[in-house]
């Protein structure tokens, strides 16, 4: 495989972008080797400058559920570059009314730029609402790069092995209590001790970025119990799970009725955008209508309204979610049947259309089991999967993302490439 | 812009009663939000209660497996995750000739 352009173009960026990159998954660190630049997307499908192809399962990690350049999102993308900026849209209020109508938890919501600033936001209002400072995360869970949520965070936290970035001051850390996942014991401990200081728990409910981890039965339940009877938030974080495990998010799936939810990815469809929302008395205490103050010059702006809009709109559309949730299967069972036949000690998770496949003997279930993957087999098979033209995260502790025009042709290829690069491995 | 928007229908108040004097043979669902906004259409009365003699197709597993939470009997699913193929479906359980649908 030729990959001497994307070399080049990955010299030329080191220059003037820190890591080559502007974010830092994307440089292939943790699997070594150079990042492949794209020019070209369609469907299912990427194109490197090289000229090679990739069936694509990152899909922008997470917005391209559609696939990428759907005629429907070009086309409200060009309908809406008459608008100009900066003043109230329509279609700020239809987006809202397609998320308020999809996921019943959500009254009122907010739209800001990016998941970052979303659970930031999220956190401000609770914290402004409760008039408590404390906050719990969850060990692996990853909320964007605020200074008080990169504590034992997961995506480029965990690759890079920084549980606490350089840079976050102890005395922001110190209102931040971290906890493991899928472990309702010890938060009950936490809260039997300092329950009544704590404004919210943050959590992703099925977290996708340590990889795709699934929650116990009666764990999201339990957490929602737990932080009633102490007047805590509890604030979900769907930015990857919303509108893509199912159309209400992982809420919908599990029954859980949150104070807060974030979201982000595909409620842009491939354009930056974030939101954060809930129940309506919460919500009436942001700026203007209450005290809490956020803001944003692009948030809200048309182009990303516009692409949101249309990618939700397809998400309704008949038998969609039967159709990611039956890919998702294929796939699933065609990667455990050559685990099995290949006898490769492996750990797959599914949620929908999302994934992960640890290499690991052990069962993941939070942050400390998804630490025993072998990192360097994953590399291995990371390379070996490009050289066959699938796509995968360049990392063992992401998610990987089916879209909607992933057909059953492209899955076999993969299942395929999956059997041939383990028999390679394994040899 | 296609603006494409599942909400709750009205006019159909009576709904319970038709179903409930078998006036209606056979039901489709498209979607799990189909499902949930028919629950609620329906309250107080249940969904296995009100479904209880009526043939349920569902377009896909996902879809069917919300009936099944929510206490309702799947009938049939579709093989094609589409319009088509829930029709396909529904044809064929009746006894229907499919290629009169072409």
């Amino acid at each position: 495989m030729n990959l001497n352009k994307s070399k080049e173009a990955f010299l030329e960026a080191k220059k003037v972008i820190p890591g080559g990159v502007n974010s830092p998954v994307r440089a292939f660190k943790s699997v070594g080797g150079s990042p492949i630049f794209i020019n070209r997307a369609k469907g299912a499908w990427l194109y490197d400058i090289d000229g090679n192809e990739y069936i694509d399962y990152i899909g922008s990690w997470g917005p391209m559920i559609v696939g990428h350049r759907h005629p429907d999102v070009l086309a409200a993308l060009e309908e809406v570059l008459t608008y100009g900026n900066g003043a109230p849209t329509e279609l700020e209020t239809i987006l809202a009314q397609i998320v308020v109508e999809a996921v019943p938890s959500v009254e009122m919501i907010r739209m800001v730029n990016s998941g970052t600033e979303a659970t930031m936001s999220a956190i401000r209002l609770a914290r402004g609402y409760t008039d408590r400072d404390l906050i719990v995360k969850l060990e692996g869970c990853y909320h964007g790069h605020a200074d008080y949520l990169l504590i034992e965070a997961g995506s480029g936290a965990t690759t890079l092995g920084v549980p606490t970035s350089p840079g976050v001051p102890k005395d922001f850390a110190k209102n931040t209590i971290s906890a493991p996942y899928n472990d309702l014991e010890t938060l009950c401990k936490i809260f039997a001790e300092r329950g009544e200081e704590i404004a919210a728990v943050i959590l992703e409910p099925i977290p996708g970025n340590m990889g795709l981890i699934l929650p116990k039965e009666g764990y999201l339940s339990g957490l929602r119990e737990l932080t009633k009877e102490y007047g805590t938030l509890l604030i979900f974080d769907e930015v990857m799970t919303g509108f893509r495990v199912a159309y209400g998010g992982a809420q919908e799936l599990y029954d859980i009725d949150p104070d807060l939810t974030c979201f982000g990815k595909i409620i842009g469809g491939g354009l930056p955008v974030g939101a954060y929302g809930g129940k309506k008395e919460i919500m009436l205490h942001l700026a203007p209508e209450g005290p809490i103050y956020q803001a944003g010059t692009l948030s809200g702006n048309p182009l990303a309204m516009a692409a949101g809009i249309s990618t939700l709109s397809l998400l309704q559309k008949p038998g969609v979610y039967d159709q990611l949730w039956l890919m998702g299967k294929r796939l699933e069972d065609g990667i455990r049947q050559n685990l099995e036949e290949l006898n490769v000690p492996a750990f797959l998770t599914r949620s929908g259309s999302m994934f992960s496949l640890f290499f690991t003997d052990q069962e993941v279930k939070d942050y400390k089991t998804v630490r025993s993957s072998d990192t360097e087999f994953y590399a291995k098979y990371f390379k070996g999967m490009l050289e066959e033209g699938i796509y995968l995260a360049p990392s063992q502790f992401e998610a990987g993302f089916i879209s909607l025009v992933h057909t059953e042709s492209e899955i076999d290829e993969t299942i395929e490439a999956n059997k041939k690069v383990l028999r390679r491995l394994k040899t | 812009m296609a603006v494409y928007q599942t909400v709750i229908g009205e006019g159909i108040s009576d709904l319970a009663q038709i179903l409930k004097e078998g006036k209606i043979d056979a039901i489709t669902f498209t979607s799990s939000s189909t499902v949930r906004n028919l629950v609620e259409l329906l309250k107080p009365a249940s969904l296995s209660e009100m479904l209880k003699n009526i043939t349920t197709a569902c377009i896909g597993t996902i879809t069917a497996k919300t009936i099944e939470e929510l206490g309702g009997n799947v009938n049939l699913i579709a093989k094609e995750y589409t319009i088509a193929g829930l029709l396909k479906a529904l044809v064929q359980y009746f006894g229907g000739d499919i290629d009169e649908l072409e």
